[in-house]
């Protein structure tokens, strides 16, 4: 099914289906309410999720879904990033299928973000403002080594947030979003004529980092 | 503007500087620390802590799937798979030496954390030439990055969790690159999906003898 994505005017079409991690989640916030019914002697069937939880686990997903949330951030400029780069950038055809497919797949991992937080009990956030220079769009190098710092700090974000993740199907989630993230850095670096595979380990980043990285582009 | 200095081995001035940025950032604040050291970097976070039977048998699993790999592209850059062409045999070399890594990783971290790192299992590889052999690559890093990243939830120490999420993304690097090599779309879903440890026994059995 194709659906439309639309960033700044510019629409935008993917054909991606939107994945069902939410669902997944759902089936899993049964089973804490399950659980929450048999352990803590709460009673499920009139509240919400979050009332009917221990304090503790109210706590865990309050913790993983802030964590999503600035993960939402990323994707969103990421999503954003590609988006652009299909609607302006002069690409040629390998290029052209790169920021195409990516951007499909940023586009379904914000989908899947948005569907999943509310899952936690949180909002997800609004998608932000972002500015990328048209001068990132006008050549094929440009837009490359911008994707490719995207892409890395992408990846070092999950890597770096992971360790505080609480809740085994974000864990998952994160885990499953994490490798594409990095097939996606492969990906750009050997496109653009960079080690794809820079190193035996990859970084994991701490929040300051990776808003240092991603900053600028935040309007 | 920067220049490409040439070739997959090389990065732009830009991307290294970037990167060495954050190492030296990392290495500052603790956060990415793990990842400057390499070998014995993990050994060190993990010294005076002793980790779960369950952490630990997670690592003595990834070393398995580790040996395998190493050896799997040590004998690629050897000529063991017949002749390989100049990407090809760049990507065989860039591969040994981070599966190496990762096993004199695992090696020096598991004794840190209470306990002892499984030897070296017996390996078998099918007749492979150039084709075949990075065909064979893309199932092999993708069985290691479905195995990360299924393990990863389990994982109850800090240090451990740090480990294999900073191998985790660079297994997944390393598929896309295979892929790449192969001709193939480097990344096709936009979710990879974790691999419970039966389907990577399935998955990786024929290598071990």
């Amino acid at each position: 099914m194709t659906e439309i994505f639309v960033h700044k005017g510019i629409e935008v079409e993917t054909d991606v289906p939107v994945t069902s991690l939410a669902e997944d989640l759902g089936t899993t916030r049964d089973l804490f309410l399950k659980r929450a019914a048999i352990f803590g002697g709460a009673t499920v069937a009139a509240a919400s999720v979050g009332m009917a939880l221990p304090g503790n686990a109210r706590a865990s997903r309050a913790s993983d879904a802030a964590i999503l949330n600035f993960a939402l951030t990323l994707e969103y400029l990421e999503a954003t990033f590609y988006a652009i780069a299909v609607g302006k950038g002069r690409f040629g055809p390998r290029v052209s299928r790169l920021a195409r497919v990516i951007r499909d797949h940023e586009i379904t991992h914000v989908k899947a973000l948005v569907a999943t937080i509310p899952t936690l009990g949180a909002k997800p956030i609004k998608k932000p403002t972002f500015r990328f220079p048209p001068s990132l769009f006008a050549d094929e190098t440009t837009f490359l080594q911008t994707a490719m710092a995207l892409e890395d700090t992408g990846v070092g974000a999950y890597n770096g947030a992971g360790p505080a993740l609480t809740l085994k199907p974000v864990k998952e989630a994160a885990a499953s979003i994490v490798a594409v993230e990095a097939m996606h850095a492969s990906w750009v670096r050997g496109v653009a004529g960079t080690a794809p595979a820079p190193a035996s380990f990859d970084d994991l980043l701490t929040t300051d980092q990776v808003l240092a990285a991603a900053g600028p582009f935040i309007a | 503007m920067t220049t490409r200095t040439g070739g997959f081995m090389n990065e732009t001035t830009a991307a290294a500087q970037s990167r060495r940025g954050f190492l030296g950032k990392a290495a500052i604040l603790g956060g990415g620390a793990l990842a400057v050291g390499g070998l014995g970097a993990f050994a060190e976070a993990a010294r005076a802590q002793s980790a779960p039977a369950s952490d630990l048998a997670v690592l003595n699993f990834a070393l398995k799937l580790e040996y395998l790999e190493a050896e799997f592209y040590d004998r690629a850059r050897q000529g063991d798979f017949g002749r390989l062409n100049a990407g090809v045999q760049r990507f065989a070399e860039v591969l040994y030496a981070h599966e190496q890594a990762h096993v004199d990783t695992l090696i020096a971290t598991i004794p840190a954390l209470g306990g002892n790192p499984i030897s070296k299992p017996a390996l078998k590889f099918p007749r492979l030439q150039q084709r075949s052999f990075v065909l064979t690559a893309i199932q092999l890093e993708q069985v290691g990055v479905g195995a990360y990243g299924g393990a990863f939830p389990s994982l109850k120490l800090k240090a451990v969790k740090e480990a294999a999420l900073a191998i985790h993304s660079v297994e997944a690097r390393h598929a896309a690159y295979a892929r790449l090599v192969a001709g193939t779309l480097p990344a096709n879903v936009a979710f990879f999906a974790p691999l419970t440890v039966d389907q990577v026994n399935r998955r990786a059995a024929p290598f071990f003898a």
